[in-house]
């Protein structure tokens, strides 16, 4: 009620203000009485009239709520319908037939919190989790700028990390500390080591190149130049502020915000903190997207490689321009010998024109000449091998040097490993300024690096430390890290806890998690917003010992079913009498659909699979790619291109970060999992499983196909239906295959009738809403 | 009856109850069984009133044209280019207000009404005699996807219904083949906001936009796999039909799993519906040639403006063509962004509306053209730009009820303020539900705790323009 209330009144607010807007001046907007700029407390747990159906302080919260609205949690779901949705959220895959059997046979107490442990330590889970930090993060595995997108071949790196420090459980302050400024916390030099340690928190800074980066793509018109780079620094700051610490700053370029406190200085404050190492002007201080990467190595073994590596290469090239010396006055004599074998059909003076023209440089040679040459490409075309068949001296000379060559290649040492990072190289980095009306070229003020003052409190500044002698990083990047992570922070822990819970039951306790300002919307549950932050900072920022807070609640085990009187008093389910029934996303879908087929590649981690534009417009792996059944977070993330099969389920095509999807329901789904070739794959290799794996009657097959992909039995009205399923399919094939064949049907024709029908039904039951939803 | 289908009953007497008496009365008449067991959602309904107009086409210009160098000229711009406004603005930007800025472009009258055009639109001042102008817009809103929320949905927050779903709920579908409001996206990307420009918001799922994508290939996954024969797939959909309904069952509210329900036979007969009426090449030339799809120009837009025709022509209810980003927001270099930007849609929009009139349906379609809000009469900073204007914009309508040759309201001297006979965002959503026979104090969805409709009465004033209609 309040949050409608709460609605209401700024509709109120807003339609009676604007009306006379020109009259008044708004008054600046005022963060000290702002909720979420408070550092939170830890609530004293509310009483509640039915403690017994409570199980942890998240349902005390929740169920004074309830009881205030006159309400109640729900019973606690079926076993089967909570391992599915436990599976789910945490690994973004359907429970195999093994994991249901271990906890509906577990007897003991506590078979619940064991099973969420089990699946809180797949490594599955963090490339679920990862996803959604990488979504946050504003991750993309293409540079954007409009349509020119170029790859970022090493990004996959930062992808990596990610999931490793989620299935590691890296206590999340050290996880924002290492992705703001781990080049700083291992001590990073331009010219000093990077040793094996170094390149987890190395990697992580590539947090801060996540923003479109389009300074590589455009013509090179100054204005342009300008407007790219500073584009990038201005994403840099805008992910930055929005995946952390959930505030919308970006309009604070310009002017001061409007709606929030924050003044125009202190956005490019902000910006300060990032300009050593993203410095547009002059442009001579920019490194371009494909110059920002590290090797790794000690400076010796670095210093060492690249000696060892020119030597052999200009050895090499020595030996190949000898061979090449050798064969080049033997180009034409064995030109001219292929033309005239051609006889008569070649006069002499064309014989002359071929060779004249094959003489030109390529540049300079006229269309007709062109048109020549490509009319004898096979007469004209002379490699090393087509001389050395006819030329038994220049044979030898080449055989004389495969040896040395194969040789010096051998000992080329293979390259460095390479890393796309954020690090600053600049000694001496320029002061920053305002720039008055967001005008590039119209320089205010210097400004320091700073935090807006009403995010900033007493016992939490940003604290800058002077630069020690003989470091080049300022240092400014680790005092953003340290006043982000400190306890005093009124918004880090917040801001995470309430990600997790959004993702636990589709909507966050601030319904807008990516704005925690005053243009937000209030939290429903303050105190336990509160108490979730508390909790989840004291117990040392564990992101894993937050979700089995969350998930061994009753109000996480609680079932969806519909409750008429509940409903009447609550219908969106604000106050959570039940579990939502949730749809999966895009890439639980794909993901769960290929666990299903029993073909889901499970290789963790590397370069990203490519995607492909076809013909039809769509975006595809390609089929024969092997990689084609990998998790969709190995799946390049290109911004202009998301994979077809993803975009039509809401995944977001990356421009700066995403906080929260979108959940459309359109018949553009429909037709996807009707008939794009990836469902139909998935169904036959479902269908196969299927029939290998219970070879009995149409019963146990059902139960099985049922079991995977659905996590339970098929219900007697299912079962029904798929039975006449299965029947009416069989007179229709056993028809065609009587009119189609005299002899009447082989045991061949037979199986592959099973084949096609169990396909047919397989792919049904993805189709399905009992598959397509959590319960 | 089963006992679903009574559940389903119940569920709606209680929550559709603030459905406006209308709507409830319909749904619950018209009973029919659907695929969710329940009233069909989307089964054509009749208004509340009587009315010509059955179907919309909005040709959203987002960004925020500038009124007075397409629609409002205004000479004393020109008399005081360079000089001091002599009153206050109120500007998005407030600290860059330049000097008065006149527009280049040569305006004449047209039409029987003398309406004003620039150089920049002349084909839309070749219709001049079929449309309705509006010289007199406001909203409350300044900034882009507030104003955007609000131009759809009436207020600036997301998760409110947009108007095309509020029609498609009002009216239900007249094509049992095709979505009832498609999207026409633009090959550049989406707009500010992205899909919010068509959400259902509260209302149920059903009612969003189905968004087509731009190129050869509108919609995939149109082909049918080449081993599932057609009376496979019969059994199959009947199949999936039983599954689902045996899953909605349990969550008799939720209207997403409803919708999905409903999405697969659409899907089934979009398979056969969706090529033919995407297919442009059996246009005549004569079409093609007034649409522009001869000039490289014009072709993109006018390929979209035309299929919307076809897509009106099959019963489509609403069907809303987007460009991409904010092409209308013309904070600096005002006037070659417009001579790049109005070529493009220039001559499709016009076409749009002659076409329709040619074939006789200009009665029933509704076509609107405008954007969010309109743009300053002075220059922002120094770049040759306007900076946004919520007190005054332009747009028109043709078609569907409305005036054929009316120039409605009037600005002030500047064009900075709507003064004459205004009417807001909120006003031009209750006429344009008026037109559709759509009462807009009726059409309401209970939602957090009371009836909300498109246009909030209570708190915008809206009311039904009838000077606007015919």
């Amino acid at each position: 009620m309040q949050r409608r209330l709460f609605f209401l009144l700024l509709s109120l607010v807003t339609f009676t203000g604007i009306v006379r807007a020109e009259e008044r001046e708004k008054p600046a907007p005022d963060g000290a009485a702002h909720w979420a700029f408070k550092r939170p407390e830890r609530p004293a747990p509310p009483r509640v009239l039915r403690q017994e159906v409570t199980r942890t302080p998240v349902d005390l919260f929740i169920t004074a709520r309830l009881e205030a609205q006159g309400l109640a949690l729900s019973p606690e779901a079926e076993r089967s319908t909570l391992i599915r949705r436990v599976a789910i959220d945490l690994t973004g895959l359907p429970p195999t037939p093994a994991e249901i059997e271990t906890y509906l046979s577990d007897p003991a107490p506590g078979a619940y919190e064991r099973m969420v442990d089990r699946f809180l330590a797949s490594p599955r889970y963090g490339e679920r989790w990862g996803k959604y930090w990488l979504d946050a993060a504003g991750y993309a595995d293409s540079n954007g700028y409009r349509h020119a997108d170029s790859n970022r071949p090493l990004a996959y790196r930062y992808r990596d990390y990610v999931i490793r420090a989620l299935n590691s459980d890296t206590p999340f302050d050290r996880f924002v500390q290492e992705q703001l400024a781990g080049d700083e916390l291992v001590g990073f030099t331009p010219d000093g080591d990077v040793t094996e340690e170094m390149i987890g928190p190395l990697v992580a800074t590539h947090f801060l190149r996540n923003s479109p980066d389009g300074s590589e793509g455009s013509d090179g018109n100054p204005d342009e130049l300008r407007l790219d780079r500073y584009h990038v620094l201005e994403g840099v700051v805008q992910n930055t502020m929005n995946c952390l610490l959930g505030v919308r700053i970006e309009c604070a370029r310009c002017h001061d915000h409007k709606f929030e406190p924050i003044s125009q200085r202190e956005y490019y404050e902000l910006q300060a903190i990032f300009f050593p190492a993203y410095c547009p002007e002059p442009f001579d201080r920019w490194q371009s997207p494909s110059k920002r990467i590290i090797s790794v190595g000690t400076a010796k073994e670095r210093k060492e490689h690249e000696l060892t590596t020119t030597r052999i290469q200009e050895e090499l090239k020595a030996l190949r321009a000898e061979i090449e010396s050798a064969a080049r006055p033997l180009h034409r004599p064995l030109i001219e010998e292929r033309l005239q074998a051609q006889g008569a059909e070649l006069s002499e003076a064309d014989r002359m024109s071929v060779l004249e023209a094959w003489e030109t440089p390529m540049g300079e040679r006229s269309d007709q000449q062109k048109t020549l040459l490509a009319k004898h490409e096979k007469s004209v075309k002379v490699d090393n091998k087509a001389v050395a068949e006819r030329f038994p001296d220049f044979a030898s000379l080449l055989a004389e040097k495969e040896g040395p060559i194969a040789a010096l290649e051998k000992k080329m040492p293979p390259p460095l490993k390479k890393l796309s990072v954020l690090v600053e190289t600049d000694p001496e980095p320029l002061p920053h300024h305002l720039l008055i009306r967001g005008s590039y070229t119209d320089y205010g003020p210097e400004v320091v690096p700073g935090i807006p003052a009403a995010l900033t409190n007493a016992e939490n500044n940003y604290d800058l430390e002077p630069r020690p002698p003989a470091t080049i990083s300022t240092g400014r990047r680790t005092a953003l890290a340290r006043w982000l992570t400190s306890a005093g922070n009124p918004l880090t822990a917040r801001v995470q806890v309430n990600r997790i819970w959004q993702y636990h039951f589709g909507k966050g306790l601030v319904a807008t998690s990516d704005n925690f300002g005053l243009s937000g919307s209030p939290p429903t549950h303050p105190e336990l917003l509160d108490h979730l932050a508390v909790e989840f900072i004291e117990s040392g920022w564990s992101t894993k010992a937050l979700h089995r807070l969350i998930l061994t609640s009753a109000v996480y085990r609680q079932e969806s079913a519909f409750r008429a009187e509940a409903f009447a008093r609550d219908p969106e389910n604000l106050w959570l009498w039940r579990y939502p029934v949730r749809r999966l996303d895009a890439e639980a879908i794909r993901d769960s659909m290929l666990a299903v087929a029993g073909t889901l590649d499970q290789q963790r981690f590397g370069p990203y699979v490519p995607v492909k534009q076809v013909k039809n417009g769509s975006i595809i792996v390609e089929s024969k790619d092997p990689a084609v059944q990998r998790r969709s977070v190995y799946i390049q993330q290109k911004r202009t291109a998301v994979l077809s099969m993803l975009e039509v389920f809401d995944a977001p095509a990356m421009v700066h970060n995403c906080s929260r999807r979108n959940v459309s329901t359109v018949p553009l789904q429909s037709l996807t999992l009707l008939n794009s070739g990836f469902s139909v794959a998935c169904s036959e290799e479902f269908a196969r499983r299927v029939l290998r794996q219970a070879r009995g009657a149409d019963d146990e097959r059902l139960s099985h196909a049922y079991l995977l992909a659905v996590g339970r039995n098929p219900t007697a009205v299912e079962k029904a239906a798929l039975k006449e399923f299965l029947a009416a399919e069989r007179k229709l094939y056993s028809a065609s295959t009587r009119s189609g064949e005299e002899s009447g049907s082989t045991p061949q024709a037979e199986r592959s009738t099973e084949d096609l029908v169990w396909t047919e039904l397989c792919q049904m039951i993805l189709a399905s809403s009992a598959f397509l939803y959590i319960e | 009856m089963n006992e679903f289908s009574l559940n389903r009953r119940t569920f709606l007497s209680r929550s559709f109850g603030g459905l406006g008496t209308f709507a409830l009365a319909q749904l619950l008449a018209e009973d029919a069984p659907s695929a969710a067991g329940g009233p069909d959602l989307l089964a054509p309904r009749k208004p509340h009133g009587t009315t010509k107009a059955k179907s919309v086409i909005c040709l959203f210009q987002h960004g925020g044209p500038s009124q007075m160098a397409l629609f409002d000229p205004k000479p004393r711009l020109e008399k005081e280019d360079g000089k001091p406004y002599p009153g206050k603005i109120v500007q998005h930007f407030h600290n860059r207000i330049g000097k008065v800025m006149a527009p280049p472009f040569r305006f004449a009258k047209y039409g029987d009404a003398g309406m004003d055009f620039s150089e920049l639109v002349p084909h839309t001042a070749s219709i001049a005699d079929d449309i309705t102008m509006v010289r007199s817009m406001w909203t409350n809103q300044i900034d882009h996807s507030v104003a955007v929320r609000t131009f759809h949905s009436g207020g600036p927050f997301s998760g409110r219904p947009t108007l095309g779903s509020w029609v498609t709920y009002g009216l239900g579908s007249e094509s049992q083949n095709l979505p009832a409001y498609v999207v026409l996206t633009d090959p550049g990307g989406l707009p500010i906001v992205g899909p919010e420009n068509w959400t259902s918001g509260y209302l149920p799922a059903l009612y969003q936009g189905t968004p087509f994508r731009p190129g050869k290939s509108p919609v995939l996954n149109l082909q049918q796999p080449s081993r599932t024969s057609a009376l496979a797939r019969q059994n199959q959909l009947h199949l999936l039909d039983r599954l689902n309904r045996a899953q909605g069952s349990r969550f008799p509210e939720n209207t997403e799993l409803d919708a999905r329900i409903s999405n697969y036979e659409l899907a089934a007969r979009m398979q056969t519906a969706v090529p033919g009426v995407i297919d442009l090449s059996k246009e005549p030339e004569s079409i093609r040639k007034l649409y522009g799809l001869d000039q490289q120009v014009t072709a993109e837009y006018g390929r979209r403006c035309l299929m919307a025709r076809r897509l009106v022509e099959e019963g489509v209810r609403f069907v809303l063509i987007l460009l991409s980003g904010q092409p209308w927001d013309t904070h600096a270099k005002e006037n070659s962004t417009l001579e790049g930007l109005c070529p493009r849609t220039d001559q499709p929009s016009a076409a749009l509306v002659k076409d329709l009139k040619q074939r006789g349906l200009l009665d029933s379609t509704l076509v609107l053209w405008g954007g969010e809000f309109g743009r300053q009469p002075v220059s922002e900073g120094t770049a040759g730009g306007r900076d946004h204007n919520q007190f005054a914009f332009s747009l028109w309508l043709a078609g569907g009820g409305f005036k054929a040759g009316h120039l409605h309201g009037a600005t002030d001297d500047y064009g900075y303020k709507s003064v004459e006979d205004v009417v807001s965002v909120w006003d031009l959503q209750a006429t344009i539900l008026h037109a559709l026979g759509l009462d807009h104090t009726k059409l309401t969805y209970r939602h957090g705790g009371r009836d909300d409709s498109l246009t909030d009465v209570d708190l915008t004033q809206a009311r039904v323009v009838n000077e606007l209609l015919a």
